[in-house]
């Protein structure tokens, strides 16, 4: 590749092992920062070089500017790719980047600014001709204005904070009582979080789906699409299995969703890898939610489905080349499903599971790809998302890719902390979910079904036996005596 | 040397056990088996009465975490006389739910607090929680801090005990 000979990763986990991954494949040299307690990570291990930045608590060496762009300089690093989270939709890190005469790997930051408001986004993707759900339009603060509204549009509503993400500053409202109480909380909650407290409303659509469209675009004009995903199965609206294609959408309403996603993304003057996530109800009606301006988690199944290495071509539009296809070169084949593995007790409400990695074996085959960032021994903590991996598999159609899953996560094993492995079989597993009958209440609706299963009284058996004789409280200093012990105490 | 060992939170069984040359016997529940535990690569497999099983595990103090039949079990490892003895109080202190971030304290340590009210608010997977007094009494120590993280079950809110006429 005639671009860039040495690009610095300002992230950590998986993604940045994913990164690290395509530089080692296009022979460039890699740099990462890290924190001290990331010092034993793959990602430090598998870059070139690695640069010590700190902070208290460690998430800020991440979301320091000043010691990144420092590391970029004093390695001789000509690009600073973001990952994803941290600092990768900050416009201020973008222009920081570019203003020290460095690369940003990503979209310019008048794109990211543009993009990162809600309400803002909203308006933009209007003028783009781009379908946005009913709502207020401007934020709110008076709780009768948003009563108002909500008349207006029609319960239920959703009371969504301008900065919020990842579930944070979001209430539902089915009536006016709830519309107030939900506009106060989802406010402060936003406020505490983001510093933001601006909050507005919208129509609540009944079981919608979340699908998204990857595009990429260059700084030649060319904007493409690689179809979609579906991400409907969610908690606490965070993504827990993600596919591509979408088992609902048709190849028309694929090809509409497309265009607008395009016609987004062109004015904004996009460059880059980015997501543009629309939610879509019953009947196929599809309406903008907002665009990611950089690389997503679930950006592997597109890759499975399309053979597009997404990283390299963030690159290689980076490095100024063009998008070597056009729209109708760019085609889905197969079907791929991506789960995250995450450190959590999803029969107990999901909650955060700490700990450290005892042992971690992960499937390998044809038809898996493993994505992760982590090491047997690995302490997992409250530092940072508790993501442990995304195992994705891939099938001719989506009934094979889900058994691929199902097998693969048979053969997962992570000891240590509590994980969500066997809960994402269960789900994979649900009739509902093999139909494709996929929303964003699935896990809400089916949680009886998901429930975790006893043991068998065979199973039974054989787990309290191997767990005696593997347990040192079962290490007698002094062993029975052969004989008697057969005998079990009788004498003959 | 008898242990009760429960599955994933399940019901205890008991178990003892007497080691043999060749693998052990194993009375569950009072009922003997012939079994034995042999390392196979980085893992084991486990037979009971012929029947064997691979399985990967691991020892975590009192529990041993096992993949065995396409998922992961944790089973307790328990002195049944060693739970005997625990018993205290656990009442007066309220404890993390989960790891995470004290968000706002509401109470100092004097007040008096009644059954139900927000002793402070966490946050936690993003998300707020209330974490609320269990009875009527007043407040010993507070050792949560806003902005400080706590892990799992550390103790956020101590009540004063109750009288002893009242306990």
């Amino acid at each position: 590749m005639s671009g860039f000979k040495k690009v610095l990763v300002a992230n950590r986990g998986e993604i940045a092992c994913r990164v690290l991954r395509t530089l080692r494949r296009l022979d460039i040299a890699s740099v990462v920062v890290y924190h001290e307690i990331d010092h034993d990570s793959p990602a430090v291990r598998d870059a070139d070089e690695a640069v010590l930045i700190t902070g208290t608590p460690p998430v800020s060496a991440y979301l320091d500017i000043a010691q990144i762009i420092a590391a970029a300089k004093s390695t001789g690093a000509e690009a600073i790719h973001p990952g994803f989270g941290f600092l990768s939709e900050k416009a201020e890190f973008a222009q920081a980047v570019v203003d020290a005469g460095l690369v940003f790997i990503g979209p310019p930051a008048s794109a990211i600014s543009a993009m990162g408001d809600k309400i803002e986004s909203k308006k933009l993707a209007a003028l783009a001709g781009v379908t946005t759900v009913p709502g207020s339009g401007d934020a709110i603060d008076d709780p009768e204005e948003a009563v108002a509204v909500a008349q207006r549009i029609g319960y239920p509503v959703l009371l969504k904070a301008s900065a919020g993400g990842g579930g944070k500053g979001m209430r539902i409202a089915h009536n006016d009582a709830e519309c107030r109480d939900g506009l106060v909380r989802a406010g402060a909650e936003a406020k505490a979080a983001f510093g933001d407290g601006r909050v507005f409303v919208e129509k609540f659509i009944v079981e919608p789906r979340h699908i998204e469209i990857q595009v990429l675009a260059d700084g030649h004009g060319n904007v493409v699409h690689l179809g979609e995903r579906e991400c409907s199965i969610q908690r606490r609206y965070q993504k827990v299995v993600e596919e591509a294609p979408s088992p609902f959408i048709t190849p028309d309403v694929r090809k509409a969703m497309g265009e607008q996603a395009c016609a987004l993304a062109r004015a904004v003057n996009y460059t880059s890898a980015g997501t543009v996530e629309m939610v879509v109800d019953r009947d196929r009606n599809f309406y903008f939610l907002e665009m990611n301006t950089r690389i997503q988690v679930e950006h592997p199944v597109t890759e499975m489905v399309t053979g597009v290495d997404i990283v390299e071509q963030q690159l290689r539009v980076a490095a100024g080349e063009a998008l070597p296809w056009t729209q109708d070169e760019i085609q889905q084949r197969g079907h791929a499903i991506e789960v995250r593995i995450y450190a959590e007790d999803a029969d107990a409400g999901y909650l955060p599971a700490t700990g450290k990695l005892l042992k971690v074996r992960f499937p390998t085959g044809p038809h898996i790809r493993i994505d992760h960032g982590v090491v047997e021994g690995q302490e997992i903590g409250a530092s940072f998302d508790p993501m442990i991996a995304k195992l994705i598999t891939f099938g001719a159609d989506r009934d094979k890719a889900i058994e691929a899953m199902r097998e693969a996560l048979e053969q997962t094993v992570v000891l240590g902390p509590v994980t969500n492995i066997d809960f994402l079989h269960r789900v994979v597993s649900h009739p509902a979910f093999q139909s494709g009958a996929t929303h964003t209440g699935f896990l809400d609706i089916y949680s009886e079904d998901l429930a975790v299963a006893s043991a068998t009284s065979d199973q039974e058996k054989l787990l309290n036996v191997a767990a005696a004789l593997a347990h040192p409280d079962f290490d007698f200093r002094y062993e029975t005596p052969e004989p008697a012990a057969t005998i079990g105490g009788w004498r003959v | 040397m008898l242990r009760e060992l429960s599955i994933n939170g399940g019901k205890p069984n008991e178990v003892t056990l007497t080691r043999r040359a060749n693998g052990a016997r194993v009375w569950l529940n009072g009922k003997s088996l012939e079994a034995a535990l042999s390392p196979s690569g980085n893992d084991w497999v486990v037979t009971v009465d012929g029947r064997s099983v691979p399985v990967s595990l691991v020892v975590d103090r009192d529990k041993v975490l096992i993949h065995a039949f396409g998922r992961t079990w944790r089973i307790i490892v328990e002195d049944p006389a060693e739970r005997a003895m625990l018993g205290a109080n656990q009442s007066d202190v309220a404890k993390a739910p989960m790891p995470g971030v004290t968000v706002n304290v509401m109470v100092a340590a004097g007040d008096t607090v009644t059954a139900g009210q927000t002793l402070l608010i966490i946050e936690s997977m993003k998300m707020q929680m209330e974490i609320k007094s269990s009875r009527d009494g007043e407040v010993a120590q507070v050792d949560a801090r806003v902005g400080e993280s706590f892990t799992l079950g550390a103790p956020l809110v101590t009540l004063a005990p109750l009288e002893e006429a009242e306990a």
